[in-house]
Order: structure tokens, then sequence, then C-alpha cells
């Protein structure tokens, strides 16, 4: 495309205000095109000053960040890699459904626990599997049943091994040793090589998935190994130094854990944890993800945990009869909250909320998300209305604003758009002289 | 580090790249965002939700090989377009800056009239096509020189000269009738 010449001159006179010129003096230097030239360039400089404009929020990026993370973590954690599923109820009883009749009734579900990678009715199974996880909500079972079906990968890998099938594979188990090339877990031996990602903090004596191909030789290739990583949401029951009860479920903080919020007695929270080869979750992460549920008993003890306390408080009220990981004992009345401690109201965050913390549509990201036709194509695709923020949602300032605020209207009607401030002629609004900032890339 | 290999550690849904990623990105993406809406508040969700998409997308093993940058400002313009399509269906009339402070800022780096001005600017733009409005924030907002803007919006560089050309005179000729009526 061949641009009109004034489109030219214009680029040209453009870069010289943005290096800090003055209009009169780019003008001058084109007097045949200064009639035309200068209410455009002032327009241009109120486009640029509207870019000068903006600031970003104390704390956005943070808010984001956070977020953002939170969601990775979410989808690095499965342990089925291609395998996952963010799916709504709805999607997934039609997919469930879907394959029941495809692959012949229900009756393909109850063989399917026997298929093995690389069976046919093998992606039955996992979808049995994930169909039930997916429906277990208390955190209890669910980490029950994840151990489980990690204990079934761990079934189908030695049956594997036995018929000396070559085929893909993920497992879970734990890591026994780390030589160099080759890693013992549980008693498979998993060869490493330049081509293997480990992700996340790999430890001996910590549960890991490995991703890879079985030889015939009994060994698995290794393309992808990480630190298997269960998560457990719930209301924070009890805080001592390095061990927290969330949802009667003993998770073990140590200075390593990165805690996200202001963690109190009552405050509900997601931890992701990493699992020991003694049954003990060791929280890699903690987030806040509310307020905390004010106790009704008052008490001398206010711990407080924060970005920079990853310990806790030190002074340590008594851990009530929980459940250890893999132990027999079912939950006890016992692992509900005990209000021993009021939560701390003081300037902190926890105790006046900010309204940036409540009304955020996308505060819930990722699996809420209205699906989207078109999925192929993420840049082209458009989000649904459910996503979008809505400003009437949004708390109304109490600070007073001036009684003489203009009425804007929406575009495109023009006809409520009050009269901008100053009259500069045929070119309104030019005060502002962009200066170019260093651009990075 | 260069974006590519970022981006390659990304699709394997590496968390320090994806750190990085957002880290870098986000002021940009905000910035793009902000631009075009008034409303503070939607801007900070639309520019997260830019990199939700991001990752939902790298999950599913799609989302962008290369130029990044362009998938982002891409997402982010898609998002503007469709929450302005909402409100306008909708009848939801925008926060304006003068409203938000819902961050505890009470702007003292700019008065009242300075704040109304850059609102008469952003409603002006508002009436520009998604595109003119995309490539006014690209050089504006993020200050992105003509030949990276073209590599965003995979132009050439004579288009995007010839699509901002056009955008400012649309603006100039809003702004008049803006002080006309």
């Amino acid at each position: 495309m061949i641009p009109d010449p004034y489109a030219i001159v214009f680029e040209a006179c453009l870069q010289q205000l943005q290096t800090g010129a003055s209009l009169d003096q780019v003008l001058k230097q084109y007097p045949q095109w200064a009639g035309e030239l200068r209410p455009l360039l002032s327009a241009a400089q109120a486009a640029a000053g509207l870019g000068e404009s903006i600031s970003i929020p104390a704390n956005a990026q943070e808010r984001s960040r956070a977020r953002f993370m939170a969601q990775a973590r979410q989808y690095n954690r499965s342990p089925l890699g291609w395998f996952t599923f963010n799916f709504s109820p709805l999607k997934l009883a039609a997919l469930t459904l879907i394959l029941v009749i495809f692959f012949g009734g229900v009756s393909s579900v109850v063989v399917s626990a026997q298929a093995l990678p690389g069976d046919t009715l093998y992606a039955v199974k996992l979808i049995t599997e994930q169909t039930r996880l997916f429906f277990t909500k208390d955190p209890t079972d669910r980490l029950k049943l994840e151990q489980s079906f990690d204990q079934e990968r761990r079934e189908e890998l030695q049956t594997l091994i036995q018929r000396s099938r070559s085929t893909p594979v993920n497992f879970t188990g734990g890591l026994r040793a780390m030589n160099p090339g080759e890693w013992m877990v549980d008693n498979v031996r998993v060869d490493i090589t330049s081509e293997t990602q480990v992700i996340g903090n790999i430890q001996v004596g910590f549960y890991v998935e490995v991703q890879g191909v079985l030889q015939p030789d009994g060994k698995v290739t290794a393309s992808l190994v990480r630190d298997r990583e269960y998560t457990v949401y719930g209301t924070v029951q009890e805080m001592s130094a390095e061990r927290w009860i969330v949802a009667g479920i003993i998770i073990q903080v140590t200075p390593q854990t990165v805690i996200n919020g202001t963690v109190l007695p009552g405050s509900p929270v997601e931890v992701n944890a990493a699992l020991n080869l003694e049954g003990v979750l060791q929280a890699h992460t903690v987030t806040v993800t509310g307020s905390p549920l004010v106790p009704t008993a008052s008490a001398s003890a206010t711990p407080t945990v924060g970005e920079e306390d990853h310990h806790g408080p030190t002074e340590a009220p008594t851990v009530k009869e929980t459940e250890e990981l893999g132990g027999d004992k079912e939950p006890t009345a016992t692992q509900e909250i005990e209000p021993t401690q009021t939560p701390r109201s003081t300037d902190d965050d926890h105790g006046t909320p900010k309204p940036t913390g409540t009304p955020y549509p996308s505060s819930t990201p990722g699996p809420s998300k209205t699906p989207e036709p078109g999925d192929d194509d993420e840049h082209t695709r458009t989000p649904g209305p459910s996503r979008t923020p809505q400003p009437s949602e949004t708390p109304r300032p109490t600070s007073t604003r001036p009684t003489f605020t203009p009425d804007p209207t929406e575009p495109p009607e023009e006809s409520g758009t009050p009269q901008p401030s100053q009259t500069p002629g045929a070119t309104p609004t030019p005060t502002l002289t962009p200066t170019r900032k260093p651009t990075d890339n | 580090m260069q974006s590519d290999e970022i981006l390659l550690r990304a699709r394997r849904l590496d968390m320090s790249a994806l750190a990085q990623i957002h880290d870098r990105f986000f002021p940009e993406v905000f910035r793009y965002v902000r631009y075009r809406l008034d409303d503070e508040r939607a801007c900070e969700d639309i520019a997260s939700e830019v990199f939700l998409r991001l990752l939902d997308a790298l999950h599913k093993r799609r989302g962008p090989d290369q130029n990044l940058r362009g998938w982002l400002l891409g997402t982010a313009s898609n998002l503007v377009n469709d929450h302005l399509r909402h409100r306008y269906q909708h009848g939801v009339e925008e926060l304006r800056e003068d409203e938000e402070d819902f961050f505890g800022q009470d702007h003292p780096e700019s008065s009242f009239v300075d704040r109304w001005e850059v609102h008469q600017v952003r409603q002006a733009l508002r009436q520009l096509t998604t595109e003119q409005q995309h490539v006014l924030a690209l050089r504006f907002a993020d200050e992105r020189s003509l030949e990276e803007t073209a590599a965003i919006m995979e132009k050439s560089v004579n288009a995007v000269k010839a699509l901002q050309f056009r955008a400012i005179a649309s603006l100039r000729r809003i702004f008049e009738e803006q002080f006309q009526a």
C-alpha cells in the first residue's frame, strides 16, 4: 500500500514531535503543508497526551501476577499432561455420555478399569477417573482419590513391565535416588537425558510425576519429571510454627513456603504441596482465597502470617488429632474449626478489606470462564459476556466529586458530549507534547 | 533472554518463563487497555484476563508460536472491543475517571480539568474504527514504532502509516464536531 503523501510528511512531523520538538518548529520545515498539518498534528498531540496520562495502579501488576501464577500452578499440577480437564459439569457429563455411547455402553467403563496405557479403552479409564475426581469436593476424599489413582498408575506400570511392553507412560512415584543419568522412582529405573524436562524443586524423598516411554527392558526414558503437587482447598483450622491444619489435613510449612496474602485461623486458602515418602504434605505455596471466617470466641493469641513471615506464629496452639495423609482414620469432629483465636483487626489488609479484593469478576479465572466458540484460535475469539467486567458491579466511590462535572454519554452519540473546557480554535486539546520513552525489544 | 526462548519455555508451562512473560508484558497490556477505556478497574481485569487467556492457550498446546506481544495485544484489543460492545448493548455507563476512587488514589498529579480533557479525548477515540483505535493505542500508549506496530498488526509499515494518518484525521474531525456542537 502506498500511503498518501500527507501521511508520509505527517509521520515525519510526528516523529519530530515525539523527540521533543515544538509544533511551530516542525511546521516551519513544511510551510507549504502547515495549514493542513497543524490541526492534524494537534489532534495527534492530544492522542499522544492520552498515552502520557496513563499510570498503572499500585499493586495491579502484583494482583494480576498472583492470579496468573496460581492458575499456572493449577495447570502445571495436572498429572496427566494433555489429559487435563477444565470442563464444566455439563461438558464433562456430555463427554462421558458420548464416550459411553461410542464405546458401547456402561460395560465399557467397567471393562476399561482393567485397561493399560496403549489400550483402546485406556482413555475411558482416565476420563472416568477424572469425572470421579471432578465431583469429589471434600478435600480429604479428594486427596485419597488422587493417591489411589497414582497407585493405579504404578500398578499399571508394573503390569506393563511384566509384559515387556513399550508404550508411553505417565506415573507418580517416590524418588529414591538421583544418580547421574538415572533416577530411581520407586523401583523403576528412569533414564534422565538431555531431552528430559525437569520442572520444580525435585528432591529425593518426595513424590514425583514422570512422563516418558517405557522400554522393553523395564526402564522408562523420561521426557518430563516434576514434583507431584497436590492441592488442598479449605479453611485454616490451626496454625503452629511448622504445621498447619487445613480442612482437617496436616500441612507442613517451611521457610521455603511461599505465602500469598495474610493467613489467619479461619482463612480460606489454596495450598499446593508436595508429598514426601512419610505421607506428609509439605506446602510449596499457600494462597489466601478470601476473607477469614471470624470466630466468635476471643483469645489472646492472634497469629498472623504474611509474606515476610513464612513460619507462622511461634506460639503453637495444640494440634488436634487429625488425619495424616495415607492414614486410615476418618475425619473426626475435631477437624472442624476451633475458634480459639481471633483474627487481628488492625491496620492490616484483612482487618479492613479493600474494595479491590471483593468484586472482581476475574477473581475466579480460568476454568470458570465461559467456553467460547472457535477455540482453535484464541487470538481472535472474543470473551464471553460473563467474563467481561461490569462497571455496574463495582463499588461506587464515596468521595465527593465536583458539582460541575459534565455528564458524558456513550459513543457513538455525540449530542450529549459536553464541551471541553478550552476552545483552541480548530484544534482542540493539543496541550500535551509527548516524549518518547525508551522501548525494549 | 529472547522472547522466543521464553515463549518456548512458557509453552512447557515453565513457571519461571511464565512469570517473566507476565512481568515483562503486563505494563504494556495494561497501558494499551487503559488507553482505550476510562474504567480503571475494568482495565485491570481485562489486562489480567489477557494473561489468563494466554495460559489457557498454552495449556491447550495452542497460543502463539511467535510474536507473543502481537498475540497479547491482539487479545487485549478483542477483549476491549467485546467490553465496549457489551456495555453499549446493555446501556451500561462506564465509570469516569473522576468517579474512580476504588484504588484509593486521588490522582494528585492531575487536576480534574486535565482528567476531564483526557476523558474527552478517550471518548473521541472510541468513535474511531476498532482498527484505528488499535493503531493509536499501539503508537501512543505503548509507544511502539511504526515497524513494531506493523509487526504486531501483521501489516506493512506503509499500511500502518496510512491507517494511523486516517485515524488522526478522523480524530481531528471529531474534535471539530465536538467544538461546533
